[in-house]
């Protein structure tokens, strides 16, 4: 009897641990975000530009005579500037780098702005920083894309409920921002 | 740092070999399942293999929701084979989880253990990695928070070209190719799965990769039982302009997300280097002390007889047999240091006494039951235990347990037979030897080899001559005392009355004599 009922209890326990376990496997889990958001993703190929110098007449003697040229130019790859308002209010204002150790790569943005649920007006630009004097190589821009942007720009405005995402991306065929996703 | 993660290991192994009591109360030693934690893992991966290959059939990377929900709606058991899929993973993590931690609390994770030990948490984070591509295959709204949230972590790595987070952002299809990649690393970790596994048994003899049938098929039925009663459901699709609001939880594979949520992606780096970190200095944390640590078991190459036999039994492969170089025919044993756990097993197995850890060869044995029988003199009432020192229900920690004297040791398959004919033709009424339960020697096949020794005439045999009435095994776990005590309540009932009469006993003599000793 005493085995019998060892048996009893020791099938019970295996089954509650069973069970248990099934049960741990699907806790239901609330996520617990209200926000909504706007997201910001989009890769862009960056803009390739040169500085160029005349050297002076002492350089140019230091260097040997296959290598003394009228013009010596140092090109890099240069950064836009991310600046985003949303209902008139300022959120972003920053420089982005292209990718990569030596920023030869594309330029990444990918940005979740938490915002109230309901309408917003959103404004993204995305604009070359440039310095002044250089000059842009066409044939030198990053890949992903047919060539560097000159600058973009979005004014919209979303309806977002809570967990709703609008997302601001960059459309390679039409060469301009686009917004998709809920709210639009 | 040492000393703190020794002091806080033993109330937890308290704990641990009280579970373990219990569970032998109701399972009975051979069938615990926390004896066979590790054996258990490969009859899980069977099962995922079986159940993985059939969801295979129907799964298409196209359309990972939409199949997932065929699978689970109308395919033929379907519904069972995913839940019974999702299960045994869950509870090949638990008992992953159980092993290692019994390992640890055990100080069973250094020295020639480190390999095993490392390799075992490697296998875990693979197997969790498996587990995390399996649920985001699914493509419902679970697998997109872990999706998102593991990209969020990946993408501080500096050796992706793209934010991988991109990819989850909407601004097109999710790529197949992405479904492919899952769909290939979910068969692919598997096989490495398999590596590791092969490596962290690489070190040990006879390794012992599944548990009785009883145990698996007991197992293995009892999780499809959950699978038909309780099976798992698909959750709403994944929308990537949408988060959701409730997801179901797998707490075995998604115990990470909470973190992962609250922390920036370096510091979720930072947590999983820490715990890598930790488990990588396991093995020098909870080494014990130079001047305590057990030192590894030698050979007295001049009496070897060459029998071979500490080299079958030890459990570790540490003793290899090779050719003599002092011109006699024989074999010698020869003790690979850097594999030896200093079990003593070796020193139970050698007729001659010529091999075993520095002071607990059979030699120094038989040198110990001599003082011992001197200093307690055992009389034919006395029933001496001899108890070890892992397990037993700590018995072995007492000088007398229930009227019997004790007389510890620390691994009762390093137990040389003739201490127990020393025993009772000393006089001693009975010897009851209490070793850890066979299916859970922390030397692996001591408490075996130890019961063949006395019972079955394996090799360094307890003599016939002994009456074996006076002599007793028991197994018993460190939680079980009162197994203990029903052992010993039931020998004393059954010892005969008469006992072997006092004298004097030859202490050679109970042991085969190596060749040298038998010339002139």
């Amino acid at each position: 009897m005493k085995l019998r009922l060892r048996h009893l209890v020791g099938t019970l326990v295996a089954v509650a641990g069973v069970f248990i376990m099934a049960a741990l496997t699907r806790v239901p889990w609330d996520v617990g975000e209200t926000h909504a958001f706007v997201r910001l993703s989009w890769r862009t190929p960056g803009e390739f530009v040169e500085e160029c110098r005349r050297p002076s007449a002492e350089e140019l003697a230091a260097l040997p005579v296959h290598m003394r040229r009228e013009e010596i130019c140092e090109g890099r790859m240069i950064s836009y500037r991310l600046r985003v308002a949303i209902d008139g209010r300022a959120v972003i204002d920053e420089s982005v780098r292209a990718a990569g150790a030596r920023e030869d790569r594309p330029l990444y943005v990918y940005r979740d702005l938490p915002v109230s649920p309901g309408d917003h007006e959103i404004l993204v630009r995305w604009d070359p920083e440039r310095p002044a004097g250089a000059r842009r190589v066409d044939g030198r821009s990053t890949p992903g894309g047919r060539g560097a942007v000159d600058g973009l720009a979005i004014t919209a405005t979303v309806r977002l409920e809570p967990r709703e995402i609008a997302l601001v991306t960059y459309d390679r065929n039409l060469r301009r921002f686009i917004l998709r996703g809920a709210g639009t | 740092m040492r000393s703190m993660a020794r002091g806080k290991r033993k109330p937890l192994a308290g704990t641990l070999a009280r579970v373990e009591g219990l569970l032998t109360g109701l399972y009975g030693s051979r069938y615990n399942p926390v004896h066979h934690s590790g054996p258990l893992v490969s009859v899980l991966l069977l099962v995922l293999l079986a159940t993985g290959l059939y969801l295979l059939l129907f799964y298409r990377i196209g359309t990972p929701y939409e199949s997932t929900a065929a699978i689970t709606n109308q395919v033929w058991g379907g519904r069972w084979i995913r839940s019974l899929h999702r299960f045994a993973s869950d509870a090949a993590v638990v008992a992953i989880v159980v092993h290692a931690l019994k390992m640890f609390l055990q100080g069973r994770s250094w020295g020639p253990r480190a390999l095993a030990w490392v390799s075992g948490g490697v296998l875990l984070f693979v197997f969790l990695v498996c587990g995390w591509t399996g649920y985001v295959l699914v493509w419902d709204v679970q697998a997109q928070v872990l999706a998102i949230e593991g990209a969020r972590v990946l993408d501080v790595m500096p050796i992706l070209s793209e934010p991988l987070s991109r990819t989850f952002v909407g601004e097109g299809e999710l790529p197949r190719a992405f479904f492919f990649m899952n769909l290939f690393l979910h068969v692919a970790l598997p096989m490495a799965l398999g590596l590791l596994l092969w490596l962290h048994v690489g070190r040990l003899s006879r390794p012992k990769l599944m548990p009785p049938r009883s145990v698996s098929w007991s197992l293995v039925g009892l999780l499809t039982f959950a699978a038909i009663v309780w099976p798992v459901t698909i959750a709403p699709e994944a929308d990537l302009f949408r988060l959701p609001e409730r997801a179901p939880y797998d707490f075995f594979f998604s115990f990470w997300i909470p973190i992962a949520r609250v922390l920036p992606p370096a510091g979720v780096w930072i947590v999983v280097g820490a715990v890598a970190l930790a488990m990588l200095l396991v093995p020098l944390l909870t080494r014990p002390p130079r001047d305590r640590r057990p030192l590894p078991a030698v050979v007295d190459e001049r009496l070897c007889t060459g029998c071979e036999q500490c080299a079958r039994d030890c459990p570790y492969e540490a003793i290899t047999m090779i050719e003599r170089t002092d011109g006699r025919a024989a074999l010698v044993a020869r003790v690979d240091s850097s594999l030896c756990v200093s079990c003593g097993i070796c020193a139970g197995s050698c007729a001659p006494m010529v091999v075993g850890p520095p002071d607990r060869t059979g030699r120094d044995q038989l040198a110990g039951v001599k003082r011992f029988v001197a200093d307690r003199q055992p009389g034919p009432r006395d029933v001496v235990i001899i108890g070890c020192t892992s397990g037993a229900g700590g018995v072995g920690a007492f000088e007398r347990f229930n009227d019997a004297l004790v007389m510890p040791i620390r691994c009762a398959g390093s137990l040389h037979t003739s201490v127990v004919e020393y025993l009772v033709r000393a006089g001693a009424g009975g010897v009851m030897v209490v070793s850890c339960p066979a299916a859970d020697c922390r030397n692996r096949e001591g408490a075996q080899w130890l019961e063949a020794r006395l019972f079955h005439e394996r090799e360094a045999e307890l003599q016939a001559r002994v009456d074996r009435r006076r002599v007793r095994w028991v197994e018993a776990g460190a939680g079980e005392r009162s197994t203990v005590m029903r052992g010993l309540k039931d020998f004393r009932q059954s010892l005969p009355g008469a006992a072997y009469p006092d004298g004097e006993i030859d202490l050679l003599a109970l042991c085969e004599r190596a060749p040298d000793e038998v010339a002139p």
